[in-house]
Formats: C-alpha cells, sequence, structure tokens
C-alpha cells in the first residue's frame, strides 16, 4: 500500500494512526480534524482539513464580532466533539468571558437537562461541537425551551438534516463554523458540473472537494518525489505549496494544514441547508 | 354407559407411568371417592379427568362424551369443576375476588352474585372475611374458600384432591359436612383423599388406588369394616 | 428546581409506558422480554410510515397524530403477539435461558429489520406530525405548541397533553387489570397458572392479550416519541428499552403501579443526577440505581409481595 487517503470521523481515524506508523505510510486525512491525529506524528501524517485549534479560533472571532458574555459549550464526549469544545473553552476564558460547559450523550433524545442548564446559566450563545442528529434535536429543544440566544454547531453538524429536525422555524439564530464548500468556490460551477458528469448526476457532497484536494496533494507529491515510495513521498509532502480548491495547501511543522484552516460562518436560516453567511477574515 | 366413565386409562410422566389400565366409574348424584397412599396416583386421576395431564391409553367419557377433545379450560363452562390440592387459592387476591375468579366462565352476573351469597351463607366465616386476602386465611379457611370458588360455576361435577390435608380433626369434620351439603344440593362429587376414614364416612362408594391401578372397590360401608383397608389406611 | 422536576417527569413518562409492557409479562410468564423496547421503536416507524404515506393525512393536524396513535398500537400490539405465538409460546418449558436468548435474538430482528426497510440514517418525523408544530394545532388550542409556565419551570402545551395522555393510559390499564374479568383473569395466570386453568380461564389466550397491551403501549409510546422529538432511528428502542426495564426493577418487577412509579421515579432520578454531575452520567446514573435495586432490594419500592399458608 502506497498511501492513506481519507477519515472523516476523528474518533475512528485515531485508531487506525499506528497501524499505518508503522509501514511509515503517508497518511493524507481530508475530512478529520482533531489535533490529537497529529499529537504523535512521526512524519507520516498530513491533514488536509483545519484542525480543531484552528475552527476554535474562528467560533472566538465570531463571538467577538458579536460581543457574546455569556457563553455555553456543549460537546459530546467524542474525540472530534471534545477536542474542539475545549479549545474553545480555552480561549474564551482567556479573553475573560463567562463559560459554563456540558456533555450530552449521542444516541439519546431528551436533553432537557442541558437546555435547563444554558438557560439558568444565563447564556446569550451556545457553541454545540457534536453531530448532526444531536444538534438538531438540541436546537429544536433549547429554542422550545424558551431559548432566545444565539447557537452555534461546530463542522461536524453542517447538514441539512440538522433544519429538517430542528423545523425551519427554530433555525432563526443559527450558525455554524465550517471550511469552504463546493457551493462557495468562485468558478461558478465548474467543478460542480464536472463532478456530476463523472458521478452520474449525484451532487458533490460537503466535503467532496477536500477528498478532491487530499488526493490531489499526495498526486503532487509523488510527483516532485518522482516515484510512490512511502519514504520519499513522505518527504515530498513536508515542503507542499498547491492551489487546492480549499485553498492554498501547505503544511506546517506537525503536519497539520497551514494557515488558518479555511473555515468561514455558515448558516441555515434560509431554507435548511447551510450556506456562507460570513467569511470572517 | 355411567355418568362418569374411566376406562383403562394409562398415564405417564416421561417415562414413569402412573396409571395402569385405571377403569372406574361415578354415577349422578354419587359421592365417590378415591384412597390411597402417597403416590398411589390419586392426584394424577383427577388431573386426567380435568384434562390437565393427558392419557395414552383408554378413555375418559363423561355424560356421553369422549373428554378427549375438550380443551383443559372449557370444563368449567360444561359443568366439571376441580378443587386442587393444596387450595391453590389465589393469595393476593381478596376471598371475594377469588370467588368471582370462580365465576370466570359464568356470563351472567347477576347469577355470579347470587351465588356469592349462597357461599357466604354455606360457610360464614368467608364473608366475614371477604375483604382480607386470601393468603392470610388459615388452611381450613382456604379450603372453604376454595371449596366456595368451585361452587360458583355451578358444577354437575366436582372433583376434590384431599380436601382435608394439613387440617385439624375438627376442621377436617366441618369441611366434610360442606362436601356432604353440596352433594345433597345436587352436586355428583369424586373426592380423592389419604384420610380414608373421614372420607368413607361421607361417601357412597369407594376404590383404592395402589401403584396406578385399583385393588378394592365397593360401597363405603362395606370397605370401612374390610380388615385390608383398616389395616392399612385406618390407622389399624 | 421546578424545571429538573418537569423535565423528569416528562421523561419519566415515557419510561413508565414502555416499563408497564415489560412488567405485565414478566408478571404472567416470568420472562424479561428484551424485544419490548424495539417494539416501542417499531410503533414510531409505524406511524412515520403513517403519516407519510396516508393520503391527505397531512391537513389534519394534531387529530393525524390521534389517528396515526391508534393505527400504531394496533399494529404494534399485533406484533407483540405475533412474536410470543412464533418465538416465545413454543418454549413455554423450556429453561429460562433459552426464552431469554430468544428475546434478543426478536430484538436483533426487529431492529436489523427496520435498518434494512428503512435505513440506518436517523428520520425526522414528518412535520404534520409534530406536537410542537404551531401549524399543527388548531385556532383554539395554539397554547399546545407554546410553553406554559408552571411554578417557576415551564414546559410546552404538548409535553403537557403527552404527559396527560400517558396518565389516562395508565389509569384505564390500572382499572381493566384491577376491575375486569379479563384484568383479574391475569393476575391469575400471574399468581397460579394451574389454578387459572381450573378456573376456566384460557391461559394461551390471556398471555396474548397482555402481549397485545404492552406491546400496543410501548407502540403509543413510539409515537409520541417521534411526534415530540422529532427524529427516530432504528437503535432508540434498545437504550430506551434498557431503561424502561430499570424502571420496572425500581418500581418492582411483576407489579403494574411498580412501573408506573419506577418509570417517574427513573425520570426524576435522571433529572437530578444530570443536574449535579453533568450531562454524561445520565446513563451511569440510572445503571447504577439500577445495580443498586438488584443488589439491594431486588423486589423494588413496591416489591412482590406473596404471603403463602400451607
Amino acid at each position: 500500500m502506497v498511501a492513506s487517503v481519507g477519515g472523516y470521523c476523528s474518533g475512528s481515524t485515531l485508531p487506525t494512526l499506528p497501524i499505518f506508523d508503522s509501514a511509515k505510510i503517508p497518511q493524507l486525512i481530508s475530512v478529520a480534524n482533531s489535533d490529537n491525529l497529529i499529537k504523535d506524528n512521526t512524519g507520516n501524517v498530513w491533514l488536509l482539513d483545519g484542525t480543531g485549534e484552528q475552527q476554535a479560533s474562528t467560533a472566538m472571532k465570531w463571538v467577538e464580532k458579536n460581543s457574546f458574555k455569556n457563553l455555553a459549550v456543549i460537546d459530546d464526549k467524542t474525540d472530534y466533539s471534545a477536542n474542539l469544545a475545549t479549545r474553545f473553552t480555552a480561549k474564551a476564558k482567556e479573553a475573560g468571558l463567562t463559560v459554563t460547559t456540558d456533555s450530552l450523550t449521542p444516541k439519546e433524545s431528551d436533553f432537557s437537562a442541558q437546555v435547563t442548564k444554558v438557560k439558568s446559566a444565563g447564556a446569550d450563545f451556545v457553541y454545540f461541537t457534536g453531530y448532526v442528529q444531536e444538534a438538531g434535536l438540541l436546537v429544536k429543544q433549547l429554542v422550545e425551551g424558551g431559548y432566545t440566544g444565539s447557537i452555534l454547531l461546530g463542522d461536524g453538524s453542517v447538514d441539512a438534516k440538522v433544519a429538517e429536525i430542528a423545523g425551519l422555524a427554530n433555525c432563526k439564530n443559527v450558525y455554524a463554523t465550517y471550511t469552504k464548500t463546493p457551493d462557495m468556490l468562485d468558478d461558478g460551477g465548474a467543478f460542480a458540473e464536472k463532478y456530476k458528469a463523472i458521478s452520474g448526476g449525484t451532487e458533490p457532497g460537503p466535503y467532496t472537494i477536500h477528498s478532491y484536494d487530499t488526493v490531489k496533494t499526495w498526486a503532487d507529491a509523488a510527483t516532485r518525489a518522482g516515484s510512490v515510495d512511502q519514504a520519499a513521498v513522505n518527504e515530498a509532502l513536508k515542503s507542499t505549496n498547491l492551489a487546492g480548491l480549499t485553498g492554498q495547501i501547505q503544511f506546517t511543522d506537525d503536519g497539520s494544514r497551514a494557515g488558518e484552516g479555511g473555515f468561514v460562518i455558515v448558516s441555515n436560516q434560509d431554507d435548511g441547508t447551510f450556506k456562507l453567511y460570513d467569511a470572517l477574515s | 354407559m355411567s355418568w362418569l366413565e374411566v376406562d383403562g386409562v394409562d398415564v405417564f410422566y416421561g417415562r414413569i407411568q402412573a396409571l395402569h389400565q385405571l377403569s372406574f366409574v361415578v354415577e349422578e348424584g354419587e359421592i365417590v371417592s378415591l384412597l390411597g397412599n402417597n403416590g398411589a396416583g390419586k392426584s394424577t386421576t383427577l388431573n386426567l379427568v380435568s384434562r390437565i395431564v393427558p392419557a395414552s391409553a383408554g378413555r375418559v367419557v363423561w355424560q356421553g362424551d369422549d373428554m378427549a377433545r375438550t380443551a383443559a379450560h372449557d370444563l368449567v363452562a360444561r359443568g366439571l369443576v376441580q378443587v386442587p390440592e393444596g387450595r391453590r387459592i389465589f393469595s393476593t387476591m381478596t376471598v371475594e375476588e377469588n370467588l368471582m375468579l370462580g365465576g370466570y366462565r359464568v356470563r351472567d352476573k347477576k347469577a355470579i352474585s347470587q351465588r356469592v351469597d349462597q357461599v357466604y351463607d354455606l360457610m360464614p366465616r368467608l364473608r366475614e372475611r371477604r375483604s382480607q386476602e386470601g393468603g392470610t386465611l388459615s388452611g381450613g379457611e382456604q379450603q372453604m374458600l376454595a371449596i366456595g370458588r368451585a361452587l360458583i360455576a355451578a358444577p354437575k361435577l366436582l372433583l376434590l384432591d384431599e380436601p382435608s390435608m394439613g387440617l385439624a380433626p375438627l376442621m377436617v369434620k366441618q369441611v366434610m359436612d360442606i362436601i356432604r351439603t353440596v352433594n345433597q344440593r345436587g352436586t355428583t362429587i369424586l373426592v380423592v383423599e389419604q384420610n380414608a376414614k373421614a372420607a368413607l364416612r361421607i361417601a357412597d362408594r369407594a376404590y383404592v388406588l395402589d401403584n396406578g391401578a385399583v385393588t378394592l372397590s365397593g360401597p363405603a360401608s362395606q370397605l370401612a369394616g374390610d380388615p385390608r383397608v383398616v389395616e392399612a389406611y385406618l390407622g389399624g | 428546581m421546578t424545571q429538573i422536576i418537569l423535565n423528569g417527569l416528562f421523561v419519566g413518562s415515557f419510561y413508565a409506558l414502555i416499563a408497564l409492557g415489560y412488567s405485565m409479562v414478566y408478571g404472567i410468564i416470568k420472562l424479561l422480554n428484551f424485544a419490548h423496547g424495539d417494539i416501542f421503536m417499531f410503533g414510531a416507524y409505524i406511524g412515520m410510515t403513517c403519516l407519510t404515506v396516508i393520503p391527505g393525512i397531512g391537513s389534519l393536524g394534531i387529530g393525524a397524530i390521534a389517528i396515526v396513535l391508534l393505527i400504531s398500537a394496533l399494529l404494534t400490539g399485533a406484533t407483540g403477539v405475533l412474536i410470543e405465538t412464533l418465538a416465545y409460546r413454543p418454549l413455554r418449558s423450556a429453561p429460562r435461558l433459552s426464552v431469554l436468548i430468544t428475546a434478543v435474538g426478536m430484538s436483533f430482528l426487529l431492529e436489523y429489520g427496520v435498518r434494512q426497510i428503512w435505513g440506518p440514517d436517523p428520520q425526522p418525523w414528518p412535520q404534520a406530525g409534530r406536537l410542537t408544530e404551531a401549524a399543527n394545532w388548531p385556532a383554539g388550542l395554539q397554547w399546545g405548541a407554546q410553553r406554559i409556565d408552571i411554578l417557576g419551570g415551564s414546559l410546552t402545551g404538548a409535553q403537557l397533553v403527552l404527559m396527560a395522555l400517558a396518565v389516562v393510559l395508565m389509569a384505564v390499564l390500572a382499572l381493566y387489570i384491577g376491575k375486569t374479568r379479563e384484568g383479574r383473569a391475569m393476575r391469575a395466570i400471574a399468581l397460579d397458572k394451574r389454578a387459572a386453568t381450573l378456573m376456566g380461564i384460557n391461559v394461551n389466550a390471556t398471555i396474548s392479550r397482555v402481549f397485545f397491551i404492552g406491546s400496543a403501549l410501548a407502540g403509543v409510546a413510539g409515537v409520541m416519541h417521534g411526534a415530540y422529538y422529532s427524529s427516530i432511528t432504528f437503535l432508540m428502542g434498545f437504550l430506551l428499552g434498557l431503561k424502561a426495564f430499570t424502571a420496572a426493577v425500581i418500581g418492582g418487577i411483576g407489579n403494574l403501579y411498580g412501573a408506573m412509579l419506577g418509570g417517574l421515579t427513573l425520570g426524576l432520578l435522571e433529572a437530578f443526577g444530570t443536574a449535579w454531575f453533568g450531562g454524561e452520567w445520565k446513563d451511569v446514573f440510572a445503571f447504577v440505581f439500577l445495580i443498586a435495586f438488584l443488589t439491594l432490594r431486588p423486589t423494588g419500592i413496591l416489591g412482590e409481595r406473596v404471603v403463602e399458608r400451607m
């Protein structure tokens, strides 16, 4: 095996690291973005997606822009979610803001306890860092429970299903931190057209361009190395400087994506699908 | 053809044969008693007639009907009721509820409440305890309750399995008197007993069972004087 | 504080409705029907399908939910009877463990059968059947979709309606078991199957009836769950089933009032537990109580009372 390309959920990607590491196979992770993935990187792990650290920064920027004072952070205890929540909470505390934290259990339906905690804390901002199903349920129960503040979701919850579950009427104050999607490209839909032609009509999904960029990155490194040998490719990846659909692709020393990670603020208020709301930078 | 005829019946529990070609009859209006020691097959016989255990050979015919095709729970509606060994009253239900259950197959609600009153008349102690839980009654009262429960169904044939078991002599006499009264009012009785003395006092005829087959039979007065019976079952 | 209690009572109502089925079946044939939670899930899926498939039902608002509740109750009841007849009855005299394993097998059958038909993704509940959707409530009853303040806390009108429905169902069931001929027969079978037969009770038919009622209640709970939370998934019965089992044990398994009490108690315990320790401890809290009760007081709060005299 010359390389591994893929990885959506940090929690399930993490256990695969030692396996690829033992053979020094270049592991290019297209979407999963927990910082734990590069914690013990020995030089073969490359994150294409922005990390939790970068996403948390973006969220913090959003909080500052809107002057939220009393924050609530809810995670679902999985690796990706906890990572993002912890980093955001640290930044918020550094900035001297009030932060209430709580967790919920995935696969459950009743989050009245979390809603009650948010309301008694008097929060005007909630950041939920879990996944789609729980996001939908939480948003619905927050708003129906009388919460009138702003809600921010992590990129793991970005999906039209959230509005389907929560009810569009309850999404008036719902936003999310997210990396660029195909509809945010400046190419006027050319990529989407080409993709549909190959895929037999299916629209590109939210992470299609990440996957595309990931494969292209590997191909670029292999070309520059002149071979598919694992060690050579890992070496070549270090000096990647490629214009990708998700932005300029460069790596830092620890294997993460250089730069801001390309996070923006999206919202589903309009019609339930998440669209660009504020690019922030 | 007799009113109730048990004819050449074998009953097996797994590989153990409990009844060997058992045959006896009961005529309408009689009190017939089955006597014998533990393990003689007395309870098995009653459970056979009640269709709780099946026969591997022979037949049970009641009022001309071969019983093989009737389900156990349908017998009550036809007038065949058993008062089981050990009373088996519903311990956490009240006396009244126990009686009501006896009337499960009785369609006419008024008939049920009339019969409940009749049972209370026959056994006044039960009326006193009507709202008490069955499990709190004494052994003798539970036996009366078990009989009373059976009576709500207005049985034509009443089977009783060791009604005197565990009761003090005075209580035994009371229970036997009740059984005699029930018979006088028109119910045919088949009663199984280890207490031969008490049973023979009220029975018209009796059979002695040993090892699942009949060894002696005859009118009760005759058996009461038979030396073999006296030695084996009447305490010598 | 009031809010915590209200939250607990609301969730507890669901636990109670499902626990009833568990308790009734255990009471009558001493079987822990581990497929029961999945009957609840199946009821939700039937409800969702009815709402999407029946033409014109969308225009009925909450009336649609009522109709769907009825259909789901009947179908889940029938499913319960089917499972009992095909899977449990043939094993009536088999060792307890065999039936238990069969129940687990039925659970998997239901879960993955539903997954096969409807897919593994969570399904959003149809808009037309949502209890918190203002558009579904008729003009005079708009409070159904609004929050109502109660002694310092608040609940949506829909939540109150659901809790009221649960109370009504439980009251009707209690009356049925306590006062009717068939209810008496069920209690009799639970105490002494042989004696019940000697009363003329058709034990098999009555057991089927118990499964029907228990399953129908779970089906109703399933539709209520979907209509309120707006999302269902094929594994939703697993955890809720375990919680309902816990509730039944806490209240006293085999005891009808125990199931109701246990359900509400568990809901309250969880609500307070999460308020004190944090949201992620909810299930841990619940199952710690299960273990505690099984160890210290296995007969539950209301206990199995057996008074015997020889």
